[in-house]
């Protein structure tokens, strides 16, 4: 990464802009915080933001409005979680001309005026449509439960003299409404009711109207509802009936409606969507000028820019502005806090970058450990799974990913990379220690070619510990010695012996007390612990105990290794015990087999996963890495749907 | 006095605690994560997904403690009945040149000590669970901990695979399993 300086006259500002978000390689930064003295703030003023930017923020939420509306109306189709795994539909891609400056803001007021015009009559009337059909809706509702009340609907109405409600109270207290509207009314009035359920009576009542106030108060402290009957006539089933064909033909309207709708949809989207790419493009465009301050003629603006990039967009700079600019770089000063990082990896290890992310970045000047973690991590899941024929699932499994999401997703084609390196690697470590869906092939089907090639995980225990804890104490030593470099680079001597050297003599010490020399293994012991204990004072006890925690984590290889081998085993033996049942027996059989063996591989596959992560976290990181770094976000044209 | 069938009941009682125990353990971890799931959905279903794969961590112990009580079986002979053992115990005998009778009784407190090994450590799924719980909380708040979360939960499985691993190693040295 290098610090890039670039001053130019205002005038060829915007064409200057466009062509480093072409290029996309430049991330830009305040320039503001850089150059806070004085003596710059008398020379110097802020960059104001392009008032254009508010037009295009109005624009592109009228452009959601009518999408938003579009899509409620005729949603388009969109895959569902396996099918974007493993067949994707393509991703849409829209033909749009290369416009962009005042003549897209035009362009996209022209669009939104005619597209409103277009969509503002059958909207509006679809929501007339719809809000009627929920009104009538209710009313259907409330009289459904008056159905069978034999009454002139038409009757029901308040008139300058006379009051006539119907509704529904509780059953118990019908009586109390009869007594209590008499004492009212002085009698002067007509109570109707009757049951229409267990809980519930239908009530009719008819008043003058000069009592109707205290009439209604009372009903309602009784429990009365009431029920709105106005525009309605004959009985209640004749009035449900006639509803019931009014709503119908309203739901006809809105289909219609709605179809209409759907072809200005088809019309207008693919416009609409281009359209709203290409505002947010010019958005970024105008957005990036607040981070550049100005003199009356010229702007300066301050980025990152990869080295190897430089000298194609010096020369793209003075191209643009004739000659009218000055672009000057520089390194980053030594102990950068918010350089940000660009990791490059050879083809097939970048795949890998992403599980080293997902620990955290590589910080500036520090080592990215992606190259080592992809070959030591296909190693760790291979063992730990240790059986051929689920390594062709997992190899299957990566296929499918990279044929199908792995096309047009990135993180996608991460994982099908990296399922099939580990799959790759099962295959490999199940064919030498004679793994085929546990001791099916051997046992069961008795083919012999198939036998371990350099040892039995089941007989040949010892063996195997003593392998994966060699493999851990390399690994681990590995991480030492970069730990070590590290340091060395960074000056921080005492870091570098008392984190990571002491280790060296100690190791060999114990390598020589096994091999029975005991004099100079004693010494070189004894040289590692007083060197830590120097250091790190009396707390070094837990240096040596925690080092031999981490290389006794390594065992976790073993233990998965045999874990798969053992429950394969397992489902083979339960499958041949259920075989035994009569008739259904080897259905049954086949059954326990296939789905224990798939549960087998699903649950050790995602611990050889994690721990094989884990392995690399806890243990190996531990010894030289810390991440932390921040992602390069170069200013480039966000493009997903557009075709130039 | 001892016979062939102390060993028989103890190698039986081995399996057991293999088993139960760390199902005891399992259960309670993947309820204690699955209670957090279960609120973490409550707000966004979505989170469906994340929740489940935490939630299936802590039935690892239960595993383990699965394999090491069939592998306790399968070393003791008791998968194939008491004649299974008998037949084991005799190999055994000959193997170490001592009485059926002894070799009985040691290859059933080698399956109590196997199967206390990985049971009692399949325990560790209670705590697992309660990472796994937090964890849940924290990625739905914060989807990119994912990673982070998945390695804060592995932790406590490091000692249920020692406990595996440490069953094995007495069943493979003691000659029940491998020889």
């Amino acid at each position: 990464m290098r610090r890039l300086y670039i001053v130019a006259l205002s005038k060829y500002k915007y064409p200057l802009m466009k062509r480093l978000q072409e290029l996309g390689v430049v991330q830009m930064t305040d320039v503001g915080r850089t150059m806070e003295s004085p003596e710059w703030a008398q020379l110097l003023e802020k960059h104001p933001s392009d008032p254009a930017i508010r037009q295009i923020t109005a624009q592109v939420m009228s452009f959601n409005k009518i999408l938003d509306f579009f899509d409620s109306v005729s949603p388009l189709p969109e895959d569902n979680f396996f099918k974007m795994l493993f067949s994707p539909s393509p991703p849409k891609k829209i033909e749009a001309e290369n416009i962009y400056g005042t003549k897209l803001l035009e362009k996209a007021d022209g669009l939104i005026e005619e597209v409103n015009a277009a969509v503002r009559d059958p909207e509006e009337r679809l929501n007339k449509a719809t809000s009627e059909i929920g009104e009538l809706s209710a009313k259907v509702e409330s009289l459904e439960k008056i159905r069978d009340f034999r009454v002139d609907l038409a009757d029901v109405v308040e008139t300058d003299y006379l009051t006539a409600l119907i509704g529904v109270a509780p059953k118990e207290r019908a009586g109390e409404i009869s007594t209590k509207l008499s004492e009212i009314t002085d009698g002067v009035c007509y109570i109707g009711s009757q049951d229409i359920s267990e809980t519930e009576s239908v009530v009719l009542v008819a008043a003058l109207s000069e009592a109707s106030k205290e009439v209604s108060d009372s009903l309602r402290r009784l429990g009365f509802e009431k029920i709105d009957v106005s525009g309605l006539s004959g009985t209640p089933a004749d009035a449900l009936l006639e509803l019931g064909g009014r709503i119908e033909s309203l739901n006809s309207d809105e289909e219609s409606l709605k179809s209409e709708i759907t072809t200005l949809a088809e019309h207008w989207r693919n416009d609409l969507l281009a359209h709203r790419e290409l505002l947010l493009i010019e958005r970024d465009r105008l957005d990036v000028e607040t981070n550049f301050m100005r003199t009356d003629e010229t702007f300066i603006l301050e980025g990152w820019i990869p080295a190897k990039s430089v000298d194609a967009v010096k020369d793209e700079v003075l191209k643009v502005t004739n000659g009218y600019s000055v672009v000057k770089e520089t390194n980053p000063n030594p102990s950068p806090e918010d350089v940000p990082v660009h990791l490059e990896n050879p083809p097939f290890i970048k795949h890998f970058q992403l599980l080293t992310e997902l620990f955290g970045r590589p910080k500036y000047n520090e080592i990215d450990p992606t190259i080592m973690l992809a070959p030591a991590f296909m190693l760790f899941f291979g063992i730990m799974l240790t059986d051929a024929v689920y390594g062709v699932m997992m190899t299957v499994l990566g296929l499918m990913l990279l044929r199908g999401g792995g096309r047009y997703s990135s993180s996608v084609k991460d994982f099908g990379v990296i399922f099939t390196a580990i799959g790759c690697a099962t295959i490999a470590f199940g064919i030498l220690t004679g793994g085929y869906l546990g001791d099916f092939s051997k046992t069961y089907l008795g083919i012999t070619v198939l036998r371990p090639i350099i040892f039995d995980p089941m007989v040949d225990v010892q063996f195997f510990l003593i392998l994966v804890l060699v493999i851990g104490l390399i690994h681990l030593n590995l991480g030492l010695l970069l730990g070590f470099k590290e340091n060395v680079q960074r000056k921080e001597y005492k870091d570098a012996f008392g984190d990571q050297f002491w280790l060296f003599p100690l190791q060999i010490g114990i390598a020589l007390l096994a091999m029975k020399m005991e004099l100079a293994g004693a010494l070189l012991c004894l040289i590692g612990i007083v060197m830590v204990a120097i250091i790190h004072g009396p707390l070094f006890f837990f240096d040596i105990t925690g080092y031999l925690g981490d290389v006794l984590s390594y065992a976790r290889l073993l233990a998965l290794g045999l874990a798969t081998g053992g429950i394969a085993m397992t489902v083979n033996i339960l499958s041949a015990m259920v075989e035994g049942v009569p008739i259904i027996g080897i259905v049954l059989a086949a059954l326990v087999f296939v789905i224990g063996h798939f549960f087998n591989f699903g649950m050790n596959g995602l611990g050889g996963f994690v721990h094989g992560i884990r392995l690399h976290y806890v243990e190996f990181f531990n010894k030289f890495y810390e991440g932390g770094g921040s992602e390069y976000r170069p200013y480039q044209i966000r493009r997903e749907l557009t075709k130039e | 006095m001892l016979d062939v069938s102390t060993g028989v009941a103890l190698a039986a009682v081995g399996a057991g605690i293999s088993m139960g125990a760390s199902a005891i353990g399992s259960g309670i971890g993947v309820g204690i994560a699955g209670a957090a799931g279960a609120g973490a959905i409550a707000e966004d279903p979505s989170k469906f997904g994340t929740a489940l794969v935490f939630q299936a961590l802590p039935q690892t112990q239960g595993i383990y403690g699965f394999l090491g009580a069939v592998l306790i079986m399968i070393g003791t002979g008791i998968l194939g009945g008491f004649t299974g053992f008998e037949a084991a115990a005799n190999t055994m005998a000959g193997l170490v040149g001592t009485t059926p009778e002894n070799a009985a009784l040691v290859m059933g407190l080698a399956a109590v000590g196997g199967g206390l090994s990985v049971g009692l450590a399949g325990l560790s799924a209670i705590g697992q669970g309660i990472t796994a719980a937090g964890s849940i909380g924290a990625v739905s708040k914060e989807p990119g901990a994912f990673g982070k979360c998945m390695v804060l939960t592995v932790m406590s499985e490091t000692f249920a695979v020692f406990g595996l691993l440490i069953t094995i190693l007495i069943l493979v040295g003691l000659k029940l399993l491998g020889a």
